[in-house]
């Protein structure tokens, strides 16, 4: 169970993290979510389908709270924005400039997925994750076709975004 | 010469999969699990209280009993301390003078129930000085021997200082994710928040050291606290009033994730200019606002990264 729990918590916070846009709720997200899910483990196989259940409870809880009206007083009008902790070195660059070049592109990335509706950001966070549109609409709570379209759409939106803040691709010589 | 970018889909998903990938590589599951575990274990004492069989009903008809008469022991003696400590922060309130800057020096708490250690703008271990005037506010933060100076001006930009010839310059539209926990705990208006203290929190006078009076803010039941301020404790300056001492504690879902307490040590008028860029660069310094967004995306990089 441990190691299910350690295998699943990164990806988990990755995707919280990006739906909530932003780390530290993230982190509460998924720690919210992981207790419930435990608490009910007698009811689950969770190696099996434990995962699927844990990103269906990070969605609704992340949407919960993204649509909840924000309570506010003078030292809370920002945002808790720790996307320093994003800005990870590419293993696998050695350069310092391939791992600025990676961190740019992720931030780009990331920047560009806060731009669409959180339906259309999870149904792509979760495709890109691995899931299929059946697997994605079971924890959605919505038709595949409605996913295929979600899907699309944030593809489109995303293309859009990276062409214009990237700068590529854009016939330069 | 709108071309649209051939990228295909699978592109996306892999983009977004490496971005994802790299976010998640930072994550310490180990860490984190533990956090889970010492959740669970309080909120399992929690259901095995709600669990006990009926045999036990009377125990907890006896536990209700006692509950009422204790509460109602505790509403007369509370009353009286808890109009004194609106009376105390009243006066705070009062004492704090619009024409006044103030200046605190800031120190971020970590507690062990969160990873939670601050942005690149500030961190834990920072050694932090702020002045504040209403929403103005321009912090000095060095860590090690590194010493970065931003702030923000009369119309909530924010600035930031690379040297004396070059600045950052952030329209309130435009500013970055990774300064926003930096202006969540920098955006000190005690005025404001001595008002929603008075207005929305519960208050209670606390034992204090001689000289000072105590008291400890707690957001009302009403509203559920999604993030923000959970609770204030003030140490207050017996014979002026001021308030000498902050401590607030940052909540998210109920759960505390921060302490930051803010320690006056001084009180004067600033310059206009201190909380002005311009005020803190030479006369003939490049700002990079707006229009070099690629090169202030760089520097901010660069002054975050240092």
């Amino acid at each position: 169970m441990e190691a299910w729990i350690t295998g699943a918590l990164p990806d988990a916070v990755a995707y919280a993290a990006s739906l909530m846009g932003d780390r530290g709720m993230g982190e509460d997200v998924v720690q919210d979510c992981m207790c419930r899910l435990l608490d009910h483990a007698d009811r689950y196989d969770l190696p099996r389908d434990g995962r699927k259940l844990l990103f269906r409870s990070i969605t609704n809880d992340c949407i919960n709270r993204k649509t909840r009206r924000r309570e506010t007083v003078s030292l809370s009008e920002m945002q808790f924005g720790n996307d320093a902790q994003r800005e990870v070195p590419d293993p696998k660059s050695v350069r310092p400039v391939d791992r600025l070049i990676a961190q740019e592109l992720n931030e780009c990335v990331t920047a560009g997925l806060q731009t669409l509706p959180i339906n259309q950001r999870s149904a792509l966070e979760l495709s890109s994750l691995g899931y299929k549109p059946r697997e994605i609409a079971e924890i959605l709570s919505m038709r595949p076709a409605q996913i295929r379209v979600l899907l699309c759409r944030a593809r489109d939106a995303m293309a859009t975004y990276l062409n214009t803040h990237l700068a590529i691709g854009g016939g330069r010589k | 010469m709108n071309e649209k970018l051939p990228i295909s889909p699978d592109q996306i998903d892999e983009l977004v999969r490496s971005a994802l990938r790299a976010d998640a590589q930072t994550v310490d599951a180990a860490s984190m699990e533990v956090a889970i575990n010492e959740r669970r274990a309080r909120s399992g004492q929690i259901h095995k209280g709600r669990q006990t069989p009926g045999i036990f009903k009377w125990v907890a008809a006896a536990a209700i009993f006692l509950t009422v008469t204790s509460g109602v022991i505790t509403y007369v003696v509370l009353t009286a301390p808890s109009a004194n400590a609106h009376a105390i922060v009243t006066s705070a309130h009062s004492a704090l003078r619009e024409d006044l800057d103030r200046c605190y020096q800031v120190e971020l708490v970590k507690l062990p129930s969160t990873r939670s250690r601050g942005g690149a703008f500030v961190q834990i271990g920072d050694k932090v000085t702020l002045w504040t005037r209403g929403d103005r506010f321009r912090v000095q933060v060095v860590r090690s021997d590194q010493e970065l100076l931003w702030g923000q001006d009369e119309s909530k930009r924010i600035w930031g200082v690379i040297d004396t010839n070059r600045g950052l310059l952030f329209e309130q539209d435009e500013i970055p994710l990774r300064l926003h926990e930096a202006l969540f705990l920098f955006n000190l208006d005690a005025r404001r928040l001595t008002e929603e203290v008075l207005r929305d929190y519960d208050l209670v006078v606390e034992s204090s050291s001689p000289g000072r009076k105590t008291v400890r803010a707690t957001r009302k039941r009403r509203s559920p606290i999604v993030m923000g301020i959970g609770s204030v404790r003030m140490e207050i300056d017996e014979k002026t009033n001021a308030i000498l001492r902050l401590e607030v504690s940052r909540t998210m879902r109920k759960a505390e994730v921060m302490k930051i307490n803010f320690t006056l040590i001084d009180e004067k008028r600033l310059d206009d200019r201190d909380y002005q860029l311009a005020g803190n660069l030479d006369s003939d310094a490049e700002v990079f606002g707006r229009d070099q967004n690629r090169q202030r995306r760089r520097l901010l990089k660069q002054l975050s990264d240092d």
